[in-house]
């Protein structure tokens, strides 16, 4: 045996970054997650289809029921823990709640620098979406409403955008 | 579609189990705590190392009635570790290779990891375990290494503590996800003005103040306003210096029950900590009635719309029902009635400015609305009613983030014992990190300090730990 051999596949070799006083070393990696959007795959199908599928609760005895659509939307609901149903709530009156830029985003980001990162409220929906905004300075109470993806898809959240109404 | 009424019936009810108050089984003591000292990066020393400097300053330099590391070892039953980050320190089971480092096997240990509250949390495990009488005697460890990627990694890191489907790809950066609470909080509560965005700069100008005293701080440098609101943006309106740091260190704290608090420490100092949480996702914030504290009266927020227009909702984006929820608790058990009286000092878990002011509201230090108040009216500073984060906090000494609950807590300890000018004054203390002690050092020991508060908070709020420590007089 040999010291090559236990290298077969050098292509992410380690360096040294330092010896003195202390050693260290870079050990560089890149790897592939491969990762299910289980029962919420209809809402990221849907984003590419010009969907947007907030969830309600149909369970009449629950406390939730009537308390309008959950955005993100869940499988199930979180009170009574019965399966939600998806609906499509891309033509609610909508309004940012809040935003803000980010001028400093971390590895990985690809959305343009500085991205403006909103919070949505929307008719009806129980809960505020965060989200980003296109083609317009934000501000508190502006109208938006939804833009799709449904060009070229990444199947993420990305492919989800707001622009004024 | 429902109405905008309805949007506002309370979505979260409390049952009579939910709000009742916790109860140990038997009284919980802190007697020791230690820590590394905190730097960005730390290449001069591994994990492992900085974990057992943590655990033999506690051992060995809190006037404990023992000679040896050994006969600390002895008393050790169990050990809790706190670790948030698998994935920054590269390591799963670092709690397996610390505990052999520490040599305590074959003793029980397990970690605990509720994000920048995991610090917090490790002590509350460790003091269930005392309390439940399930050990007489445990070790309570954390640290984090944050340092083996560069920083936009590391914000890459930190942001996939949000739900990853729906918010991390947004940005990939947890400030950001902070900043939209700061927006809504600066244009409602705080009127949109220049005025509060002083505020926010006074909190951290504050905390990197207090850490230029303390050997153990990343940081030694003061700051001005308006440093830091001219500070680069990180995500508007959030600034660099209103942020808090990224740390590689560790921290520990021994806990135990009465008898063997006793036979360990002249100067026990009773332990009180509980929890709360609430959604990962800020968007999952439903509406609620507001639980109230016991500073707190049923009207006190009946017209808060009134006084703050667009104040429409309950925790909406601006409070934090986790940390409302573990003061709820912990002020029941250890029968605290008004925060800014009873306690001499806090420490706050800053992570940002703005969190800092929203957490003052939610624990009681002020109500709500009202949160820049505590820092304007100078009760937030030392010689001041109710002091906090004399340790520098997250802002000016470190955010290493397993360890950071136990920091604070360890500091609290100290204070209540009479013990900070041992810690931080003496010109060893600083020596034994390569520094110098400044010559215009402040002496921040709280006169006569008997009652602490100790913040530990995760995520946008979605576990939050609170610890009261009390001196006990005439024991
Ligand atoms: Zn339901």
């Amino acid at each position: 045996m040999s010291f090559e051999t236990l290298n077969p596949l050098p292509m992410e070799p380690t360096t040294v970054r330092q010896s003195d006083p202390t050693m260290v070393i870079e050990k560089p990696r890149s790897l592939v997650h491969i990762h299910t959007y289980g029962s919420e795959t209809p809402f990221f199908k849907g984003l590419a289809e010009g969907k947007l599928l907030g969830a309600q609760c149909t369970n009449a005895k629950c406390h939730n029921h009537k308390l309008g659509e959950m955005l993100p939307p869940r499988v199930y609901c979180p009170d009574c823990l019965e399966k939600m149903t998806f609906m499509d709530v891309k033509d609610r009156p909508a309004e940012i709640y809040t935003h803000i830029s980010v001028k400093y985003p971390g590895a990985f980001n690809k959305l343009p620098n500085p991205c403006h990162l909103i919070s949505v409220r929307l008719e009806g929906v129980s809960t505020i979406l965060m989200s980003y905004l296109i083609d317009a300075e934000p501000e508190i109470g502006l109208k938006v409403k939804p833009a799709f993806n449904t060009q070229k898809p990444s199947f993420t959240i990305l492919d989800l955008a707001w622009k004024p109404a | 579609m429902y109405s905008d009424k309805e949007w506002r019936t309370p979505m979260i009810r409390f049952s009579r189990q939910h709000l009742a108050t916790p109860n140990q089984m038997r009284p919980v003591y802190v007697v020791a705590g230690g820590s590394s000292d905190f730097r960005k990066k730390y290449p001069e020393k591994k994990t492992e190392e900085l974990c057992i400097e943590a655990f033999r300053m506690m051992a060995l330099e809190n006037d404990l009635k023992v000679d040896s590391i050994q006969e600390v070892k002895d008393r050790i039953q169990m050990a809790i570790y706190g670790h948030f980050a698998d994935h920054f320190g590269d390591q799963l089971l670092g709690e397996s290779l610390i505990h052999d480092r520490l040599g305590l096997d074959p003793l029980p240990n397990y970690a605990v990891k509720t994000g920048g509250a995991t610090g917090g949390s490790t002590a509350f495990a460790a003091a269930m375990a005392v309390a439940s009488g399930q050990a007489d005697c445990v070790l309570a460890l954390g640290w984090e290494r944050m340092d083996e990627v560069n920083t936009k990694v590391g914000n890459h890191y930190i942001s996939t503590a949000a739900d990853k489907d729906f918010e991390t790809e947004l940005g990939h950066s947890y400030t950001g996800y902070y900043a939209l609470m700061a927006q809504r909080y600066w244009k409602i509560f705080g009127k949109g003005s220049d005025a509060f965005r002083r505020t926010l700069g006074k909190i951290s100008v504050k905390n990197r103040q207090y850490a230029y005293s303390n050997p153990f701080a990343q940081t030694h440098q003061k700051v001005t306003v308006d440093e830091v609101i001219n500070s680069p943006i990180v995500a508007d309106p959030l600034r660099f210096l209103d942020c808090c740091l990224m740390s590689v260190g560790a921290s520990s704290i021994l806990l135990c029950d009465e008898k063997t608090a006793y036979e360990l420490s002249d100067d026990p100092i009773r332990f009180y900590i509980a929890g709360g949480t609430h959604t990962l996702r800020t968007a999952d914030r439903r509406n609620m009635d507001i639980p109230l504290l016991p500073n707190e009266r049923e009207d006190q927020y009946m017209h808060l719309e009134e006084r703050f227009p667009g104040a429409d909702l309950y925790p909406g984006f601006t409070g934090f029902l986790a940390a409302r929820m573990a003061a709820y608790y912990v002020y029941g058990m250890a029968g605290i009635e008004n925060p800014v009286e009873d306690f001499d000092l806090v420490e706050l878990h800053d992570a940002f400015t703005i969190s800092d002011v929203q957490s003052y509201e939610d624990l009681g230090l002020r109500p709500y609305g009202e949160g820049a108040d505590y820092i304007e009216s100078g009760d937030a500073y030392y010689g001041g009613k109710c002091p906090s984060n004399i340790s520098g906090g997250l802002l000016g000494c470190m955010h290493a983030v397993g360890a950071t609950g136990l920091m604070q807590i360890k500091e609290c300890m100290w204070q209540l014992q009479g013990k900070w000018a041992k810690f931080h004054a003496k010109p060893h203390m600083w020596e034994r990190f390569g520094k110098t002690i400044p010559e215009d050092i402040e002496n921040l020991q709280v006169p006569n300090a008997k009652t602490a508060l100790a913040i530990s908070h995760a995520g946008v709020g979605s576990h939050v730990t609170a610890a009261v420590l009390r001196k006990e007089v005439g024991v």
